[in-house]
This record gives C-alpha cells, sequence and structure tokens, in this order.
C-alpha cells in the first residue's frame, strides 16, 4: 500500500521534474519498437520500406501513443492543466483590458497580502533563533514567582549557587543592561546602553572579535583594570571605524575604561548590545532576593538536554523552597531555549490564531474579487462556450482562466511584499525611536520563508481568485449556453447563492467599516493634534543620575545620599544653563503638556466636576506664552517647598522608588484654564473662588475633609486643542514645589537651533557630572510626534484596510447588482414588447435590486450597533458614519442597476421576441 | 471469419506483462512476442497498445524500468518485476484461476445437474 504510494509520488514527480527526459526516453523506446518489429517483418520475407511502413502503421500514432502513456503515469490532469507562457501574457492583457477590476481587486489582494505577509515576517523574526554555532543549546535560566506571577530577577546568589552545583548547564553566565555616559577624549558625551556580561557570554557564543580581545574571565576579578568592548556598528559609527581604537581611554559615567576589542558586524549578544563591560557581581553584599536584577545564561552540557537541565531546576528550586522559605517559597526555577525568554513562546497559540485570521483575511478579500471576476467571465461567456465546443477540455480552460488570476494574484503580491518591506522598516524605526531593543537575531525583514510564504498565498488567492469563478462558469451550463449562443442572451445564472451574496456583502461592510471608521478618526485624532505653540523652539529631555546598587547593608545610606546629590546636582546644571546664550526658559515637568489625570473636584456654592488636573513648573505659563485672560500666573511663593522626599525601598520589597516628602510653606493658589470657567462655572467670574478634592474612601464614606484652594489667575487653554481626544479640555493647575524631584524638562531656546543644542547640553551635564545623564533629547514637535507615531501608523493600517474592504465590498455589490439586472433584460423586453409602462418596469427593476440591498444593509445596521458598544457608548458621530456607510452602499447598488436599465430600455421589443 | 487467435480480454493484458516480465528481464518489445509465445501464439497484442500498460505499471510500482544495451547493441528500456509486481502476481493468478474454474465448471453443467 505504502510502497504503492511512494512508487506512485516517484513516478510523478519524474513526470513534473523532467518533463523532457520522460518524453524523449518513450520516443525512444516506440523507435527501437518500430524497428524491432519491421525486422521481424523482413525477416518473414517482406521488403525492408515496406515493413518498417506496416510496423508504423501496425504501432499507431507514436504522439497519440505517447499521450496514452501520460496518462497512464498519471500526468494527465497535468497535462490538461497545464498553462503556457501564452495563457500568463492572456492574462496580463486581460488586466489591462478590464482596469477598473485590476486596480480594485489588484489593491484589495495587496493590502490582504501585505498584512497576512508583515504578520508572518514579524511571527518568524519572533520564533528565529540565535545565529550561533549550538546556538540552539544555548539556554536561559529564571526564577517565576508564581505569587506575582512575574520574574524574579534579582538571584545573585542563586547564579552563584547555579554557577558552582549545576551538571546540565555549563559555562554560566550573566548579564544586565545599564545606562550610562560614554565620555571621549573630547568631550564628546553621550548616553550609552551597555550590557554588563560576565566573560562566559563571549564563550557561550563563540563569536571571535574583529580586533583586539573579547572579555575574559581575569577581568572579572576586583581589583582588575576596568575593560570596554565595542560592537562593530558603534565603532563605524562613534569611532570612525578606527582600526587604532584598541587601547584607547574612554570614560564610562565616573569610571575609566580601556577599549580591548571591536565584535564582528551583526553580534549582539546577549540582546542588541554594542558595549560591553564586565559583570562583577559579589553575592555576600546582599540579602538573598535583593540586589542587581541580572539574567542568567548557560549552554547545556554535552551529553544533557534541556529536559534533564529542567528536572535538575526543579529539583534545585524544591530545595531552595525548603531550606529559604521566607523568600524562595513561591519561586520555580525555569530552564528553557535561550530566544525563549524573549519571544512569548507562552503566546504561541495566540499567534498561531492571529496568523489563521490574516489568511482568512486574505480568503475573504479574494472571495470578493473572484465574484467581481466571475461577473467579467459571464461578459465572456460566448468565448468560453465555443472554445469548449472545439475541445478544450474543462481542466483546460479552467486553467487559463487560472493563469489570468495567477496573473493579477502576482501582481498584487509584489506590491504587497512592497507595502510589507515598508511597514517593516518604518515599525523597525519605530523601535529603534523608542529605544527598544529588539533582540539582535530578530530582524524585521523579507527574509526568503516569507517571500516564499508570499509566493504560496499568491497561488491561494489565484485559486479563488481564478479557479472558483472558473468551475462556475464552465460548470453544466455550458452546453446550454453554447445553444442559446446564437441569441446572444446571458447563458449564466446568478442563483440564489449571488443573491445571498449581495446580501452578506452589503451587511458584512455596513457591520464591520463603520467601527473601523471610528477607531482610525479616534487614532487619527490622538496622533494629529496640533501642539499650539511654537514647540519647534523647545527641546524636552529627561536628566537621570546613574545609580549603583548598594550592598543591603549601606542602602538606606546610600539612597538618601544619591537623593540629595542628585537634587543638587540638577540645581548644578540649572544654574550652569541659566547662563547659557541662546536659553529663554528652562522648566521642569511633571508630564507632556495635554496629558493629564482626571480628577472629581468640588468647587465652593456648585456641585462636583470631573476636571483635568497638572502640576506645572511656576514659570511653565510663561514658557509657553500662554496668555493671561484674569488674574496672576503661579509666583516662587506659591510653590513652597519638599522635604524629605528619596529614593527608597517603602513598601520592603526590594525595589527602590522615589517616594516623594511633606510639601512645607505652600500657598493654596490654584489656576485654572478658560475651558474651566466656561464649561463648569458657566461663565461666571473665577477669581477668589475656593476648589477642592472630593476624596473618597472605598466605603463611599467621604475621608477627612479635603484642603481647600483658591483660583488666583485664569489661563487660555493650552494645548490649544486637546492632544487625545478624550483628554480634559477644564483644568486646573497646581504649582510644583522647590526641591521636589522630576526628570524630566523642557528648555525654551531663541537663536539656536534646538537641533544644534543637544550636543552642547549633554557635555555641560558632564561636566557638572559624569554620572548625570542627559536623555531622550528631542525638540518638542518631534516628541509629540513620536509619542504619536504609533497611533498615526495604526491609524493608517486601519485606513487602509477598510478603505480596501469598502472599496471591494462596492465593486462586488455593482458586479452582482449590474449582473442580475442584465439577466433579467430578455425577460424586461417581452414585457415591454407586450405593452408594459417603461416607468413601472423600472421601477419594477430598481424594487427587486433595492429590495435585496435594503435587506444586507438592514442586517448590517443591527450587527453594527454590537461593534459600535463594544467601544463605548453609541454616540451621534458613530450613528452618522453608521448612516453614511450605509447610504453609500445603497448609492453604488443604485449606480450599479442603471446602466443595464438603461440598455435594457434602448432594446426593441421586436429583438427581444425575436431572441425569445 | 475465425481468427487463430483470441482477442485479450479488458484487465488481463497487466497480469499477462507481469508473467511475461516475472520470467525474465525484457523490453517492450520483447514483452510483447514472449506474451505471444507463452501463449503459444493464441494471444495477440496491438502493438502500441502495450506501452499505456507498461507505464501503468510502472507507476504503480510493480514492474521497474531500467536502461540498458540489447543483443545487437542498441539502447533499450528493459522491465523487471518489483517485490509488489511479483505479490501481485500471485494475487492476480489466483483470482484468474478461481474465474476459470468457475466459468468452466458453469459451462459444463447438464440439465441433470440443476
Amino acid at each position: 500500500m505504502l510502497s504503492g504510494l511512494v512508487a506512485r509520488a516517484r513516478s510523478l514527480w519524474r513526470g513534473v521534474a523532467r518533463p523532457g527526459s520522460l518524453d524523449a526516453e518513450m520516443q525512444e523506446e516506440f523507435r527501437l519498437h518500430i524497428e524491432l518489429r519491421a525486422e521481424d517483418l523482413v525477416r518473414a520475407g517482406m521488403e525492408p520500406d515496406e515493413a518498417m511502413r506496416v510496423a508504423r502503421v501496425e504501432f499507431g500514432k507514436t504522439d497519440h501513443r505517447r499521450q496514452e502513456a501520460r496518462r497512464a503515469r498519471g500526468l494527465g490532469a497535468l497535462d490538461e492543466l497545464r498553462f503556457s507562457w501564452i495563457d500568463l501574457k492572456l492574462g496580463a492583457r486581460m488586466l489591462l483590458k478590464y482596469p477598473g477590476l485590476t486596480i480594485v481587486g489588484g489593491l484589495g489582494m495587496a493590502v490582504a497580502i501585505a498584512v497576512s505577509t508583515s504578520f508572518f515576517a514579524v511571527a518568524t523574526a519572533l520564533f528565529s533563533g540565535l545565529p550561533f554555532r549550538e546556538g540552539d543549546r544555548i539556554v536561559s535560566i529564571d526564577y517565576f514567582d508564581t505569587r506575582w506571577n512575574d520574574e524574579e530577577p534579582r538571584i545573585v546568589h542563586d547564579f552563584d549557587a547555579w554557577r558552582s552545583q549545576l551538571a546540565t548547564v555549563k559555562d554560566l553566565g550573566a548579564w544586565r543592561t545599564t545606562q550610562r555616559n560614554l565620555i571621549t577624549a573630547d568631550g564628546r558625551a553621550e548616553p550609552v546602553t551597555i550590557g554588563e556580561m560576565t566573560a562566559s557570554g563571549f564563550r557561550v557564543a563563540r563569536v571571535r572579535p574583529m580586533f583586539g580581545r573579547h572579555l575574559l574571565a581575569s577581568d572579572e576579578r576586583n581589583g582588575a583594570p576596568r575593560v570596554l568592548v565595542v560592537g562593530y556598528d558603534v565603532w563605524r559609527a562613534r569611532f570612525g571605524s578606527d582600526s587604532a581604537v584598541v587601547g584607547r581611554e574612554v570614560r564610562i559615567g565616573n569610571t575609566i575604561h580601556t577599549i580591548v576589542g571591536v565584535m564582528p558586524p551583526g553580534f549582539g549578544f546577549p540582546l542588541a548590545h554594542q558595549y560591553w563591560t564586565t559583570l562583577r557581581l559579589d553575592a555576600s553584599a546582599y540579602e538573598r532576593r535583593r540586589g542587581p536584577a541580572i539574567h542568567v545564561f548557560g549552554l547545556l552540557a554535552e551529553d544533557a538536554t534541556l529536559g534533564k537541565a529542567r528536572s535538575e531546576l526543579t529539583a534545585y528550586g524544591t530545595r531552595m523552597a525548603v531550606d529559604y522559605p521566607r523568600t524562595h517559597a513561591t519561586l520555580r526555577a525555569r530552564v528553557m531555549p535561550y530566544e525563549d525568554a524573549f519571544n512569548g513562546r507562552d503566546e504561541l497559540l495566540q499567534i498561531g490564531f492571529v496568523q489563521v485570521l490574516v489568511i482568512l483575511l486574505v480568503a475573504v478579500v479574494c472571495t470578493n474579487v473572484a465574484t467581481l471576476v466571475y461577473a467579467r467571465t459571464t461578459a465572456r461567456h460566448s468565448e468560453i462556450a465555443v472554445r469548449s465546443a472545439l475541445g478544450a477540455s474543462r481542466p483546460r480552460i479552467v486553467g487559463h482562466l487560472f493563469a489570468e488570476g495567477l496573473v493579477l494574484a502576482a501582481v498584487s503580491a509584489l506590491l504587497g511584499l512592497g507595502i510589507s518591506q515598508v511597514v517593516l522598516s518604518q515599525t523597525s524605526a519605530i523601535l529603534v525611536g523608542l529605544d527598544t531593543m529588539l533582540p539582535f537575531w530578530m530582524k524585521l525583514r523579507l527574509a526568503p520563508a516569507t517571500i516564499v510564504y508570499t509566493a504560496v498565498i499568491a497561488i491561494f488567492a489565484a485559486v479563488i481568485v481564478g479557479v472558483t469563478p472558473a468551475l462556475k462558469a464552465t460548470g453544466k451550463h455550458v452546453n446550454a449556453s453554447l445553444q442559446r449562443l446564437s441569441s446572444g442572451a446571458t447563458g449564466m445564472k446568478l442563483g440564489r447563492t449571488w443573491t445571498a451574496l449581495i446580501v452578506a456583502q452589503a451587511a458584512f461592510a455596513v457591520a464591520v467599516i463603520p467601527i473601523a471608521v471610528h477607531t482610525a478618526r479616534v487614532f487619527i485624532g490622538y496622533g494629529t493634534a496640533n501642539p499650539g505653540f511654537m514647540s519647534r523652539d523647545f527641546l524636552t529631555f529627561r536628566l537621570l543620575m546613574d545609580r549603583e546598587d548598594p550592598a543591603t547593608a549601606n542602602a538606606a545610606t546610600y539612597n538618601r545620599e544619591f537623593t540629595a546629590r542628585y537634587l543638587a546636582r540638577q540645581r548644578d546644571l540649572v544654574r550652569r544653563l541659566q547662563s547659557e546664550p541662546g536659553l529663554s526658559h528652562l522648566i521642569h515637568l511633571m508630564g507632556m503638556p495635554g496629558n493629564a489625570p482626571l480628577a472629581n473636584v468640588e468647587i465652593e456654592g456648585i456641585t462636583a466636576a470631573v476636571v483635568g488636573t497638572a502640576r506645572v513648573d511656576t514659570g511653565y505659563f510663561g514658557a509657553f506664552g500662554v496668555p493671561i485672560v484674569a488674574g496672576r500666573k503661579f509666583e516662587a511663593a506659591d510653590a513652597g517647598t519638599m522635604a524629605g522626599g528619596e529614593w527608597r525601598d517603602g513598601d520592603g520589597d526590594g525595589h527602590v522608588e522615589y517616594r516623594e516628602g511633606q510639601l512645607v510653606a505652600a500657598s493654596t493658589a490654584v489656576i485654572v484654564n478658560s475651558s474651566f470657567v466656561r464649561d463648569v462655572l458657566g461663565g461666571t467670574n473665577a477669581l477668589g473662588r475656593r476648589l477642592r478634592y472630593q476624596g473618597h474612601m472605598e466605603d463611599g464614606q467621604s475621608a477627612e475633609p479635603m484642603q481647600w484652594y483658591e483660583i488666583v489667575g485664569v489661563m487660555s487653554d493650552f494645548p490649544a486643542e486637546p492632544m487625545e481626544p478624550d483628554s480634559p479640555r477644564a483644568m486646573i493647575y497646581h504649582p510644583i514645589a522647590h526641591g521636589e524631584l522630576t526628570d524630566l524638562m523642557a528648555i525654551r531656546l531663541s537663536g539656536v537651533a534646538p537641533s544644534n543644542f543637544g550636543g552642547r547640553l549633554r557635555e555641560i551635564a558632564a561636566t557638572v557630572d559624569p554620572s548625570l545623564r542627559v536623555q531622550g533629547i528631542r525638540p518638542f514637535d518631534v516628541a509629540v510626534r513620536e509619542e504619536h507615531l504609533a497611533m498615526r501608523m495604526t491609524a493608517l493600517g486601519i485606513g487602509v484596510v477598510t478603505l480596501s474592504v469598502l472599496l471591494l465590498s462596492a465593486a462586488g455589490i455593482y458586479a452582482l447588482m449590474s449582473f442580475t439586472v442584465e439577466r433579467r433584460r430578455r425577460e424586461i423586453g417581452i414585457r415591454m414588447a407586450l405593452g408594459a409602462d417603461r416607468t413601472r418596469v423600472v421601477r419594477g427593476i430598481f424594487a427587486r435590486a433595492l429590495g435585496q440591498l435594503a435587506i444586507g444593509v438592514a442586517v448590517g445596521v443591527v450587527l453594527a450597533p454590537l461593534l459600535l458598544r463594544g467601544d463605548g457608548p453609541l454616540t451621534v458621530e458613530k450613528l452618522i458614519t453608521l448612516a453614511a456607510v450605509s447610504v453609500v452602499m445603497l448609492i453604488v447598488g443604485l449606480l450599479a442597476s442603471i446602466g443595464p436599465t438603461r440598455r435594457t430600455l434602448l432594446i426593441q421589443p421586436t429583438e427581444a421576441l425575436k431572441d425569445a | 471469419m475465425v481468427s487463430s487467435s483470441a482477442e485479450i480480454l479488458p484487465g488481463t493484458l497487466d497480469v499477462l506483462i507481469l508473467k511475461g516480465v516475472s520470467l525474465g528481464k525484457l523490453h517492450g518489445y520483447g514483452v510483447l512476442l514472449r506474451i505471444e509465445q507463452i501463449s503459444g501464439g493464441a494471444l495477440q497484442i496491438q502493438q502500441g497498445a502495450l506501452y499505456p500498460a507498461l507505464y501503468r505499471l510502472e507507476h504503480q510500482g510493480l514492474i521497474e524500468g531500467e536502461w540498458g544495451t540489447s543483443d545487437n547493441n542498441r539502447r533499450a528500456k528493459y522491465y523487471r518485476l518489483t517485490a509488489a509486481g511479483r505479490k501481485r502476481l500471485g494475487e492476480e493468478t489466483a483470482s484468474w484461476n478461481r474465474l476459470a474454474q468457475a466459468i468452466a465448471r458453469s459451462l459444463a453443467a447438464t440439465p441433470q445437474e440443476i
């Protein structure tokens, strides 16, 4: 049984793969046969020429025999389906002949293919392995805390134990990512991402440096000189491809490092690093589950498997839970392939599900295009009927129509690949812009596997687009079609199936498009809001300071000192910057303007209102040039002083956070904006009014009475238009206190281009303190744009997909409607011949066409609110969108009916009768 | 006119080819001669009709073709039986014998036996 199948497959493969040699062999076999037969006939007494002739006649036509033989080899179906260059050329000509179908169908398919391809590319990138020799034996080891459902990375003690005890994993190493200033001899300072890694990382990766050496175990010893290895990209960009870079000294934060090596291009282990320093760990300085957060990796021992390693780690975890129940009771030790720690292998099922969905999207779009193609095929019914009468088999005609579909699908696939390439490179650019470290082995690009995938999807699309309508068009109606050819009537019929298709098509469009339009509008709203001030003059940045991991015993002292130092250095920097030419304002920010949390406030004499609140620098309104409507701006005395704020481990979980201190000597002054006056106070006088926040306890009881604030000023709305559709218009502003730590700052420049000032800013900060880092320097408009880039891209994506669905639905409905009317041409002609009234006839056609469409739209209108409600309450806007889409569908249907109706009315009744 | 040679029953060509090839490897024309020879000239096969059957059997993995040189030094494709072909030949022979016996018995029936 099985051997038979194998033999058949082998024989088929031979016929498909080397059709030429198979045919040549047959010819040779036939020739020998005829020659041998002729020789026998000669031996029987026949003349040689005559013998040859007889042998040939007896054998029969070799061409005929060859075809029989091919069929016997199971190649018959293939021969019939096989299409030639001519089919493809004809297909290309069809695309030009029907440009409407080509553009609508091609674009729709291109978008669907692009979505599917991009998703596949991301999924393959996500699950690609490490590009190292034996990269599949590199594992990641971690602890999972079942209590918090999260990883526990503070594992220096366990790392030491694993290093000395594990038998199944060798070359154990650890790494962590830190941000530090890189300061070169020329004074240039820039914050860089550093991979602090044990030397074993380079041993495990087995990648040799391009120059110099990589980190060695000897570098890990306390007191060993500090060394730095740099990656190829920064060697080129930051060090000008200088081959003498090895041996040069650079400053990383407060410490001098010597560059000892350059790694080759493409190397980024452990994640996507370009700077490597030695990770020095001293577990004895920390309590368990304290100290630095690290990632642990290793290489499976020669005789070990992942399964064995898992058993060993599980046993270790169980032992630790018994020995150290206070810290380890809820920890589970895990080991997994290295890349699985970063790729979300847990979500494999969901990713697979989405992949199926995007393939379905292709199928849905292609079905729509197939409808269009079918409608076109009906126009060619006479051609098909004649060809089939002339002996073209059904598979042959189907093959021909498949070739046409294939040409369309191929064009769409090329376009889809182009779109996908843009999407992938844009996504990469966004990730880089967001400082997200995409693991170096995950490349968002069109890999060969992705292109093969797209080709398969294109063939799949071609089958739907070409073969489905072809099978329908070449079905049992073909003969009838031939008979009626002379009458010019349309032979193919659109039965109930096609009416159902119109209904489904319209219902789908009306149900789905409004929610898509609404979502796209919301995203575009976020993405294109105008900040409303000269945002180009502003630079925003974060001012951060390097933190060490203090030994547990010294942590409290370190944190206190760190806070004091940070504040002092920040003040120093502000002082230095104020004397800098071209800098007109410098303010602290608690958040980007336009992003404000909501709060319930009670205004004296008025019931509660929900408004936005923000805490701003006293110089905020001055810097942004916000006009005063009434009263005054904040003054220094309003701000008060924040005392006692510091970094500490407030809740004892080992995580250090900045905790605010006590506000001393602040005034009760607040400022509101014009919208507040208009919406909350009804346009009445605001100055001197008092307000307070409403605090509610969980049981609904009011908490202690909150403090009253007094409105001292009214400012114009700022930003002039909301940055996000849901952001509050009415605002209350409080001053930021002196001594309150904020890392986000903005400066306004005059006469200096913001883009030129970044480097200078970093230099100044580094001279104040090398451990003071200026990060994320952006002109304000760029910051706003970047913040909203992902939203704009999403909106664009939804927009493109929606537009193509709308276009396809409209085209599909157009094709179906015009087709159903066309079909009734003769019937109408007869009715007219019998004296029917024109108006009544036309009304009849439209009533029927619109009836079908109306059912579809009605179903859609019922379904749409269900989807729309999933995204908040039904607003007037949403209903307008729904109404607009419904009307568009009806208009499309009407337009589609007009042409054929007009043609129908133009035919002479006598002609219609003659046809009958 | 009564022909001295019999028409081949539909479906029996395959088993005859298997039998022919089972006696030794043969090229196409050789198969034809062998069948005529072992049937004592009683069975004649139409010259060209042999090949579709040969290729079908090869496609099914019952025989195997291999290019070689003939007696008078010409390139020829020789067929030989595969293991699967041998098994099939055994089955077909048994089945054919049962059928032939049944038909012979039926035709030899006399009124007394009813």
